[in-house]
């Protein structure tokens, strides 16, 4: 079985502020994202509510050359891309 | 309360883009396309809600069909299924894969190159000359078919296992390999000098009367065996906790001449340098 290249998809670890981290979630922007427990039924772990403001994210090791696919699950969607910072 | 909806982004990383991807991000700040990025706030009270993120690779499936001198390369590869047909002389190069499944049917001087790979699955069909280069991998299951000549070079892995059809065979075996071995005059290359450097590894159909162990004679120049609790023979390397233990053999089955003490340097040439050959005959390495 494949492993997840997020390490903490399920939100189970606490969301940290403004640091560079590479395995952990971390609210950038200090807008106060915070992490609800738990998730509604059949979803696992914990989920990330971000107000306006806020900025989410998660450094992990240079992907290798190939095809990816990113999964999530999303409540209140205005609008989503994927950014891929130089 | 709305429901959450699962959301799907695919993408593709090549080596010609000239930037890495290496983050992944959610904004409820920003509400334009890059590029620019423009600094657009989303309506007050605005809620964005993300759970259960996952990001994988994406298998591919690689299928060759049943001509020679066939080559296909998928380093770094993630869960891949390359699958050759059953020509002879075919090549596969997947250095650094992860849980791929690399099949290669029939024919003889077929050879896979899967150094510092993790957990691959590795096939082989019957064919004579069959080679597979795992150099420094750990958890592969290597698996060659019958015919003379097969080389597996497991030297400096660990946690492998190694299955050897009928013919006379030849395994570099890693630390703490399983080995698993068929009919044939089979031989057991052991080219680590550095005591601690074997490990447990278990055999499994060693047939004393045929087979025979190398040893390299910078780690030792002597072995020791005896029965275990459960009837097999188990050979003592060193004093470092180095092991052989021989499945269905008794210890009184053994006899010098089953194990060899060489310099390194006079030892067999592992294939992996003719594999290295093959790959810049085949255009693989430059």
């Amino acid at each position: 079985m494949m492993s997840n290249i997020i390490q903490d998809g399920t939100f189970l670890l606490p969301i940290q502020i403004g640091v560079q981290n590479i395995y952990e979630w971390t609210d950038w922007t200090n807008a106060g994202i915070t992490t609800q427990n738990p998730a509604p039924s059949a979803i696992p772990g914990d989920y990330a509510s971000i107000p306006v403001g806020g900025d989410l994210f998660q450094d992990y090791s240079a992907l290798a050359p190939g095809n990816y696919t990113l999964t999530f699950l999303l409540l209140g969607l205005r609008k989503n891309f994927l950014y891929q910072r130089q | 309360m709305t429901s959450f909806v699962k959301e799907t982004l695919n993408f593709t990383i090549t080596s010609s883009e000239g930037f890495t991807a290496q983050e992944v991000y959610f904004s409820n700040s920003y509400d334009n396309p890059i590029p620019p990025i423009a600094d657009s706030i989303n309506p007050p009270g605005t809620i964005i809600n993300i759970a259960d993120v996952t990001l994988t690779p994406t298998p591919t499936t690689i299928i060759l069909g049943n001509s020679p001198n066939l080559s296909e390369s998928d380093a770094n590869s993630i869960g891949d299924t390359i699958s050759v047909g059953n020509g002879s002389n075919d090549t596969v190069s997947a250095i650094g894969s992860q849980y791929d499944a690399i099949t290669l049917g029939t024919g003889s001087g077929d050879s896979v190159i899967a150094d510092n790979s993790v957990n691959d699955g590795i096939s082989l069909g019957k064919g004579a000359g069959d080679t597979v280069s795992a150099i420094g991998s750990q958890h592969d299951t290597i698996t060659v078919g019958d015919g003379d000549g097969d080389v597996v070079n497991n030297f400096q892995g660990n946690a492998n296992t190694i299955t050897l059809g009928k013919g006379n065979d030849i395994a570099y075996v890693g630390s703490n390999d399983t080995v698993n071995v068929g009919t044939g005059h089979d031989s057991f290359v052991f080219e680590q000098t550095n005591p601690g450097s074997i490990g447990a590894v278990t055999i499994t159909g060693f047939d004393p009367n045929k087979d025979s162990f190398t040893f390299s004679n910078q780690l030792t120049t002597s072995v020791t065996y005896h029965d275990n609790a459960q009837g097999n023979a188990v050979v003592t390397v060193d004093n470092a906790g180095d092991t052989i233990t021989l499945v269905g053999v008794h210890a009184s089955e053994l006899h010098p001449s089953d194990f060899h003490f060489a310099d390194p340097a006079a030892l067999p040439v592992p294939s992996a340098a003719q594999m290295v050959a093959d790959l810049h005959a085949h255009g693989l390495l430059l």
